[in-house]
C-alpha cells in the first residue's frame, strides 16, 4: 500500500475533484443525485430513451469498474433507481454517457463497448476517468465518477433494491448482515465487552 | 384581522431553536402551535438503509421542489443546490445530528474586543456574557441527557458534572491520548447529546454508531423529537402541525406581530393568530421568511428596515483531516477487545485561542476526533475519490476489501469561526420560485481569508496529532481538504443592543417588531469555536424564560 502524503497544493486540487464528485456533508453521506450542468445533457434531437443497448453498455462498464457487479445485481439496481422520479436527470445522463462509451468503442475498435475485450474496455474507461474524453460539454471524467458511485451503491446497498445480491457486497467487506443495529457482533463471536464492563474513561 | 385559528404562541420550526421554546411555554400554560414544514417521523421510520436515509434526500427537500441557490461571489451566477438546509422534519436537524455537544467559551462572546477587529470582517461582540448562558447549558444537559466527563478538559467552562457518564471510546483512543499529550495537547472525552445510561424512559445507547445522518430508533440520541416535542405535547397545550409551511409573518399597523400565514398539509392557505411568534426555521430559512414578509411598513422585509436581515451569514465547520491505520497493528498495541466499538470520542480545545502563531485571526476552535462513519457506500466512494478515481477493477475491489477488513480510519473535523463579512449573506432569488410559489433563498458565501488561514494551520496541527500515533509508515496514507459545510448556520438576524447594527435585541426579540422572536442560529453575531446546536438550544431555553416572564407581567 503506498504512502500518499498530500501537500497542501495537492489537497486543494483534491478538494475540487471531491466537490465535483458530489461529496458533501459531515462525512456520512455523499449525494449521488448529480451536479450535472444542463450543458452536459444530450440535446433533444440526440436524446433517446434508456434502452437495451444502453443497459448492455453500462452493465459491461459496471463489471469492469467492479468485477462481480453483474452477478451481484448492479444492473438490476440501476433498473430500480434510474426510472425514479428524482432521477430523471441521472437517467438521461447515464444514457448519454453509455452512448459516448459506445461511440468511443466503435471509433477505436469498430464494435460497441460491450463487444470489446476487457483490456479494450479498461482503456476506454481510463481515458474517460482521466479527463481525456470530452464531447461538447460532456466530460467523461464526471460521467465516470457518477457511474462508479452508482455502481458502488448497487453493490453495497440493501438487497431490496435489486443489487448486493446474496449480500455479496456486504460479505466482501465483512458485514454480512449489513449495518448493525447494536454493538454486539451478530455472528455471536464475543468481540466486545458490554459497553460498561471494566470501563472508566 | 380575522384568523381561522388562534394561539398564544406560534413557533415556526421544530428543531433546536423552536422545540425548547414550545415546551417551556406550553409547560407554563400557554397555548402553543408549532408549524413544521417537514413530516413527523417516528422510530419506525428510522431504518438503517444507507441509500434511502443518506443518499436520497430523506432529510432535505427534493431539489426540483425546493432548491436553494448558491454562489461564491456576486460575479458568478447562483446555481441550484441542496446545500444550506438543516433538516425538514419534526425535531429538525437534531434528529440526524451526531450529537457533539460543546459549550461556548468567554472568548466567543468578545471576539471584536479581543481581536480589535479583523479587516473587512463584520465582527460584533455578543450583548450577553457567558455567565448569562451557563445556567441554561446546565439546564439543557440535565433536561435532555448529555454525557461526558467534567474536569478533564482544562479549557471547558462548567462547574458541575455531566448528568451522564461519557460514551465508551474505541481502544485506539488510548493511543491518541498518549500521542496528543506528547505534543502538549489535552485530549478529553467528547460530550455527546446521547444517553449513555437509562435516562428517563429512554434506553441507553446501543453503540450502533449511526448517529450521524440517521434517526435514532432507540431514542438514545437526545434529539428534540424525543425530548422537547413529547414534553410539549404532554402538556395538552401544544399542537405540532407537520407538513405546514409558513410563508408569511403578519404584523399590524403598529409593528406588532399578529400571526402567521401558512400552507397546510393539503396545500391550503390558512392563517393562525398569535400573541407571540417565534421564528426558528434555521438561519437561512428564517431570514428568507422575514425577507418574504414584506408590507408597507416593512418594504424590505419584516424587521429589516436597517437592511441587516440575511447579512453576516456564518457557518461552524472548517476542514477535515484523515489518517488510515493498519488494524492488526492497532490490535497488537491495544488488544482485540472493543475493536468494533464505533466511537472515538476525543476532542481537543488547546487551540481555541491561538496567540503567537502569526495568524491574522488568532482564534481557532475545536478538534473533534472521530472514526470514519460506518456507511459502506460512503466509505467506498471516498476511497475511490481518495485515489482520485484512478483505480478501478480488481485492484479497486481488493482495495475496498482491505479498507474495511484491515484498516482503521481516524478523522478529525474542525469547528471554528468562519467570520461574518459582506462576502456571505442570504437574500431572495429574483426569479426562481419553489413548489409553494415562494422565492427561494440565494446563498452567497465563502470563508473570510483569515478563517481559511486558521483552517490551514489547524489542519496541520490536527494531522500532527494523528501522525504522533505512529502508525506503521507503509500502511498509512493521509490527506486533508478544506471544506465548508452549510448545515451549521448562524448570523442572519444578529442580536445586539444597537437597533442600527442588529436585527434582534439581547432577548432575541426583533427591535422593530414587537413580540416577534428569532431563536435559531440567526441570533449569533459570530459562530464561535464549537458547533452551534447546544448553544441554540440553551439560548432558546433562556428566551423562553424571558417570554414566559413577559406573559406573567401581561406585557404580551
Amino acid at each position: 500500500m503506498r504512502v500518499a502524503e498530500r501537500k497542501r497544493g495537492q489537497s486543494m486540487k483534491h478538494t475540487r475533484r471531491e466537490i465535483l464528485a458530489g461529496l458533501a456533508g459531515l462525512g456520512a453521506s455523499s449525494l449521488v443525485l448529480p451536479r450535472i450542468a444542463s450543458g452536459e445533457l444530450p440535446s433533444p434531437d440526440e436524446e433517446r430513451p434508456f434502452g437495451a443497448d444502453e443497459r448492455r453498455t453500462l452493465s459491461a462498464a459496471e463489471e469492469r469498474l467492479l468485477p462481480g457487479a453483474v452477478e451481484a445485481g448492479v444492473p438490476e439496481y440501476f433498473d430500480h433507481w434510474l426510472p425514479h422520479r428524482s432521477f430523471h436527470l441521472v437517467l438521461r445522463y447515464m444514457a448519454h454517457g453509455a452512448r459516448h462509451l459506445d461511440g468511443a468503442a466503435r471509433k477505436e475498435h469498430g464494435k460497441p463497448f460491450a463487444g470489446c475485450t476487457g483490456a479494450q474496455q479498461d482503456a476506454i474507461l481510463k481515458a474517460f476517468a482521466d479527463g481525456g474524453f470530452k464531447a461538447g460539454k460532456f466530460d467523461g471524467s464526471v460521467f465516470f465518477r457518477q457511474l462508479m458511485e452508482l455502481t458502488l451503491e448497487g453493490y453495497l446497498s440493501d438487497p431490496k433494491y435489486g443489487g448486493n445480491r446474496n449480500r455479496a457486497g456486504w460479505r466482501l467487506i465483512g458485514i454480512p448482515d449489513g449495518l448493525r443495529s447494536c454493538w454486539w457482533n451478530p455472528n455471536g463471536v464475543e468481540m466486545v465487552l458490554s459497553p460498561d464492563e471494566g470501563f472508566q474513561d | 384581522m380575522n384568523f381561522s385559528e388562534q394561539a398564544d404562541v406560534v413557533v415556526i420550526g421544530s428543531g433546536a431553536g423552536g422545540a425548547p421554546v414550545a415546551a417551556v411555554l406550553a409547560e407554563a400554560g400557554a397555548r402553543v402551535v408549532i408549524l413544521e414544514k417537514g413530516p413527523y417521523y417516528t422510530s419506525a421510520d428510522f431504518i438503517h438503509d444507507e441509500v434511502k436515509i443518506c443518499r436520497r434526500d430523506f432529510w432535505v427537500p427534493y431539489l426540483d421542489d425546493e432548491p436553494h441557490t448558491i454562489r461564491k461571489s456576486e460575479d458568478v451566477p447562483a446555481k441550484r443546490t441542496r446545500s444550506g438546509w438543516t433538516s425538514a422534519c419534526v425535531g429538525g436537524a437534531t434528529v440526524h445530528m451526531s450529537g457533539f455537544f460543546y459549550r461556548l467559551k468567554p472568548s466567543d462572546f468578545r471576539l471584536a474586543e479581543m481581536t480589535g477587529g479583523i479587516e473587512s470582517a463584520q465582527i460584533a461582540d455578543w450583548p450577553i456574557s457567558i455567565e448569562t448562558l451557563l445556567p441554561y447549558y446546565d439546564m439543557l444537559e440535565a433536561r435532555i441527557g448529555v454525557s461526558g466527563r467534567a474536569g478533564v478538559n482544562p479549557f471547558e467552562v462548567r462547574d458541575r458534572p455531566f448528568p451522564l457518564p461519557p460514551l465508551r471510546p474505541h481502544p485506539s483512543a488510548a493511543l491518541f491520548d498518549k500521542a496528543a499529550r506528547s505534543l502538549g495537547y489535552h485530549p478529553y472525552p467528547t460530550p455527546r447529546a446521547i444517553a449513555s445510561r437509562v435516562f428517563g424512559q429512554r434506553p441507553p445507547c446501543n453503540y450502533c454508531g449511526l448517529c450521524g445522518d440517521y434517526g435514532c430508533e432507540n431514542a438514545s440520541k437526545s434529539s428534540c423529537l424525543v425530548t422537547f416535542i413529547p414534553a410539549a405535547e404532554a402538556t395538552g397545550r401544544c399542537r405540532v402541525k407537520a407538513r405546514s409551511m409558513a410563508r408569511r409573518v403578519l404584523v399590524d399597523d403598529t409593528g406588532r406581530v399578529r400571526g402567521v400565514e401558512y400552507l397546510d398539509a393539503q396545500g391550503k392557505a390558512r392563517t393562525i393568530g398569535a400573541r407571540v411568534v417565534c421564528l426558528a426555521a434555521s438561519a437561512i430559512e428564517s431570514a428568507r421568511l422575514l425577507l418574504m414578509s414584506q408590507s408597507s411598513r416593512f418594504p424590505h422585509g419584516l424587521a429589516n428596515n436597517n437592511g441587516l436581515v440575511g447579512k453576516n451569514l456564518t457557518f461552524s465547520t472548517l476542514g477535515k483531516g484523515t489518517a488510515v491505520f493498519d488494524r492488526r497493528e492497532i490490535i497488537d498495541r491495544v488488544g482485540l477487545r472493543g475493536m468494533d466499538l464505533p466511537f472515538f470520542q476525543r476532542s481537543v480545545q488547546d487551540d481555541y485561542w491561538m496567540e503567537g502563531t502569526g495568524l491574522s485571526l488568532p482564534k481557532g476552535g475545536t478538534y473533534n476526533f472521530i472514526l470514519e462513519h460506518p456507511n459502506p457506500i460512503n466509505a467506498a466512494v471516498r476511497l475511490a475519490a481518495g485515489e482520485r478515481w484512478e483505480i478501478f477493477g480488481s485492484e479497486f475491489k481488493d482495495r475496498l476489501r482491505r479498507h474495511f477488513l484491515e484498516q482503521l480510519t481516524v478523522e478529525f473535523e474542525i469547528f471554528g469561526e468562519s467570520l461574518p463579512w459582506n462576502g456571505s449573506y442570504v437574500d431572495l432569488e429574483p426569479e426562481r420560485k419553489d413548489r409553494y410559489g415562494l422565492p427561494v433563498a440565494r446563498i452567497t458565501a465563502r470563508n473570510h481569508p483569515a478563517a481559511d488561514e486558521v483552517n490551514v494551520k489547524m489542519l496541520e496541527r490536527g494531522m500532527d496529532m494523528l501522525k504522533a500515533m505512529k502508525p506503521a509508515a507503509e500502511s498509512t496514507s493521509a490527506w486533508t481538504w478544506r471544506d465548508t459545510t452549510y448545515h451549521l448556520q448562524q448570523g442572519t438576524c444578529r442580536f445586539g443592543t444597537d437597533p442600527a447594527r442588529s436585527v434582534l435585541d439581547p432577548t432575541c426579540q426583533a427591535h422593530e417588531v414587537r413580540n416577534l422572536y428569532v431563536t435559531d442560529g440567526s441570533f449569533m453575531p459570530t459562530s464561535g469555536g464549537v458547533p452551534s446546536t447546544a448553544t441554540i438550544m440553551a439560548n432558546s431555553l433562556r428566551v423562553a424564560d424571558l417570554i414566559r416572564e413577559r406573559f406573567l407581567r401581561r406585557e404580551v
